[in-house]
């Protein structure tokens, strides 16, 4: 008896590990024979996490597979979850094996790790995304980061001027919110944007700013929310990963606006939770996906400048607004004209968002002080 | 600072207290009754993350709430039986097998959602019902009183309540006797015949029968969807706010009372011109401030003694 339960016992807790590292997908193109010389090249894609995050990891996972179907490329997906410990050793082995072309990850995560190992393995390239490195530091390793900062700009103007219109859920006072998980540089980044936007719109406009301590806590991060709905914002852009889950709902039951972040998350909504995906009015997008299709065709065309990093905004298509039939549907014509002449003026050059990457701390104090409520 | 006494001594705050102390008041109860029984809590954290999913699943396939929270309240006794089986049976280390818990829950519930939903992060695209939120007729009505204690989940209520039920049935009913006379010395109880491990396995239901309401507030009243890891750290907090109350059912109540009135001070605070880092440390310094206050009046006693 004691036997089966310790067998039953050991079965579900293999069952936990599998599914931290679930089935790498096959690979697409099969049975490439030595002899062509016309050999595909072969990315891999390390998630430090879990796909399923309905955001940044599933974009990337997307971009892999626009990799494969428009590129040709074998690929795979190996998941080696949120264990720290985990993560070198799986890095050593596939550098190690030096089975594939590239390894690609999450450079706001791994990015230090990759950096040191990078130098062992100096025929191994690396591919980051989410992080920036110093130029001709690691010849192997190239990087990308995102100008959030710019997305969220625009995210900024769009919520000063909901606030300010007579939309059915706006209210007089001119306060928009913002909740970040934890204090993060590239959170910072999303903030500094949204301000900027939000100030050329409207000067003496209020921006409420909270943070949720967590990047998984929902339920904290509805009660944020809520916090700052009572106090009169009604747009609220929440930079909080699973957190910025339980902001939606907030928004949802209080019958107030919401941004989402990273992916299209009015989309995702959609078909499934109608209430939900009506409340987001917009999402401003990290591109991962698209970077990393534009990584793949300059690596086939020998071009990747590898050694360095490169910063993708609106007008590289590494950053923006989601436009789809929700933002065109609830946001007023005159607000989406706006918005888009604002797109403009980034894209152009003719605005320059101020970035906190490498702002000093009081200096980004200050952006957020001048809009204290 | 009229500004700051706004925030605080306004209804909605302690509407918003009440909300944050659910889930915490559960897992403090839930802690108290395995220490009642000699039973390490640790595992409180897992059997909770547990039962939000199951909460969810079991109401979204009888699409009945109530039916929802039944299965979690079943599941989250099956799970302390097994830590209980583990423990007293097998005889392994309270401690390992309570981790080992908490880790297979963040797993395995990521495993269940992907088999279920065919994502890892949440069980959003599922519709599932909620418990219902209670407006109590006539208090309702009160001013002020309304607006703090009605309009609460129905999860809530049913905390409050097994609050007062539990220390009946702690302190006034044999088997709760029993319970806590095989928790303080099992060689004593055994000899005068006592069964311990039938009573230990009464804690063990009980118990996870609770930590399975509160997994359950998490995922159907708090929000309407299970997502990973979303009990963050609750389960622990309960077992702060089990010792803090000194595992009687009214000091539990009330340090998950100060436990819930920090975190949303925290949160309100937040609106003004504040460090958030040192706003959010605010839970932290409350819970040592209480500690060391409880300890001084006990030894003051002892000493007066």
């Amino acid at each position: 008896m004691k036997k089966i339960i310790s067998i039953l016992l050991m079965t579900a807790l293999l069952l936990t590990m599998l599914s931290g590292c679930s089935k790498p997908e096959a690979p697409s193109t099969p049975e490439v024979s030595d002899t062509d010389s016309t050999k595909k090249p072969k990315f891999v894609f390390v998630v430090t996490g879990q796909l399923g995050d309905r955001s940044f990891n599933d974009s990337a996972a997307n971009g892999i597979k626009l990799i494969t179907e428009q590129l040709g490329f074998e690929t795979n997906i190996i998941e080696i979850g949120r264990d720290q410990t985990k993560w070198e050793p799986t890095f050593m082995d596939l550098a190690e094996g030096g089975k594939y072309d590239a390894i690609i990850t999450n450079g706001s995560n791994a990015g230090e790790l990759i950096q040191s190992i990078s130098t062992e393995f100096p025929d191994q390239k690396f591919i980051l995304f989410d992080t920036e490195i110093e130029n001709g530091q690691y010849p192997n390793v190239y990087a990308i980061s995102y100008k959030q900062n710019e997305g969220s700009y625009l995210a900024g103007v769009l919520a000063a001027l909901v606030t300010k219109s007579d939309m059915e859920n706006s209210n007089p006072e001119k306060k928009i919110g913002f909740i970040g998980g934890e204090v993060h540089p590239i959170i910072s980044d999303f903030l500094v944007g949204y301000i900027e936007g939000a100030k050329s719109v409207e000067p003496d406009i209020k921006v409420y700013v909270s943070y949720v301590g967590s990047w998984d806590d929902i339920a904290k991060g509805k009660e944020t929310a809520i916090a700052q709905y009572n106090q009169g914002v009604d747009i609220i852009f929440p930079a909080a990963e699973q957190a910025g889950l339980g902001c939606i709902e907030a928004a949802v039951e209080m019958n107030k606006y919401i941004i989402g972040v990273d992916s299209d998350q009015a989309l995702l909504f959609k078909g499934v939770d109608e209430a939900k995906a009506n409340v987001i009015l917009t999402s401003v997008l990290k591109q991962v996906d698209q970077s990393l299709l534009r990584a793949g065709k300059l690596h086939l065309e020998g071009s990747l400048p590898y050694g360095n990093f490169e910063s993708l905004g609106i007008k590289e298509g590494g950053s923006g607004i989601a436009i789809n039939e929700y933002y065109e549907s609830n946001v007023p014509e005159d607000i989406r004209e706006e918005v888009k002449k604002a797109e403009e003026k980034v894209t152009s050059g003719e605005i320059k968002v101020t970035s906190a990457l490498g702002l000093e701390n009081e200096k980004i104090d200050d952006i957020i002080n001048s809009v204290k409520p | 600072m009229n500004n700051v006494l706004d925030l605080i001594f306004s209804t909605d705050f302690l509407f918003t207290t009440i909300r944050v102390m659910t889930p915490i008041l559960f897992a403090a109860l839930a802690c108290m009754i395995f220490t009642k029984g000699g039973i390490d809590s640790i595992g409180t954290e897992g059997i909770m993350l547990m039962c939000s999913l199951a909460g969810v699943l079991g109401s979204h396939y009888t699409q009945n709430p109530f039916l929802g929270m039944l299965t979690a309240v079943i599941v989250g006794s099956l799970l302390a039986c097994l830590f209980g089986y583990v423990t007293l049976s097998l005889k392994s280390e309270p401690v390992l097998a309570g981790i080992a818990l908490n880790t297979l829950a963040s797993g395995l519930t990521i495993f269940i959602i992907y088999y279920v939903t065919g994502e890892k992060g949440s069980t959003q695209s599922l519709m599932s019902p909620t418990l219902p939120n209670i407006h109590i007729p006539l208090l309702k009505d009160m001013p002020i009183l309304g607006s703090i204690l009605s309009g609460h989940n129905f999860i809530t209520y049913l905390g409050l309540l097994l609050t007062v039920v539990l220390a009946l049935f702690i302190y006034k009913t044999p088997t709760g006797l029993r319970i806590r006379s095989v928790g303080e010395n099992p060689d004593a109880a055994k000899s005068i015949g006592i069964k311990v491990y039938k009573y230990k396995y009464i804690a063990l239901i009980i118990a996870g029968a609770l930590a399975g309401l509160g997994g359950s507030f998490m995922s159907m009243g708090y929000v309407s969807f299970f997502s990973k890891e979303m009990v963050a750290g609750r389960g622990f907090i309960g077992m702060a706010a089990e010792s803090m109350g000194r595992g009687t059912p009214i000091g539990v109540l009330l340090s998950s009372l100060l436990f819930g009135a920090a975190d949303s001070l925290a949160i309100r605070l937040q609106m003004l011109n504040l460090p958030v880092q040192l706003i959010q440390t605010i839970p932290y310094v409350v819970t040592i401030i209480a500690i060391a206050i409880y300890s001084y009046s006990r030894t003051e006693k002892k000493i007066s003694k």
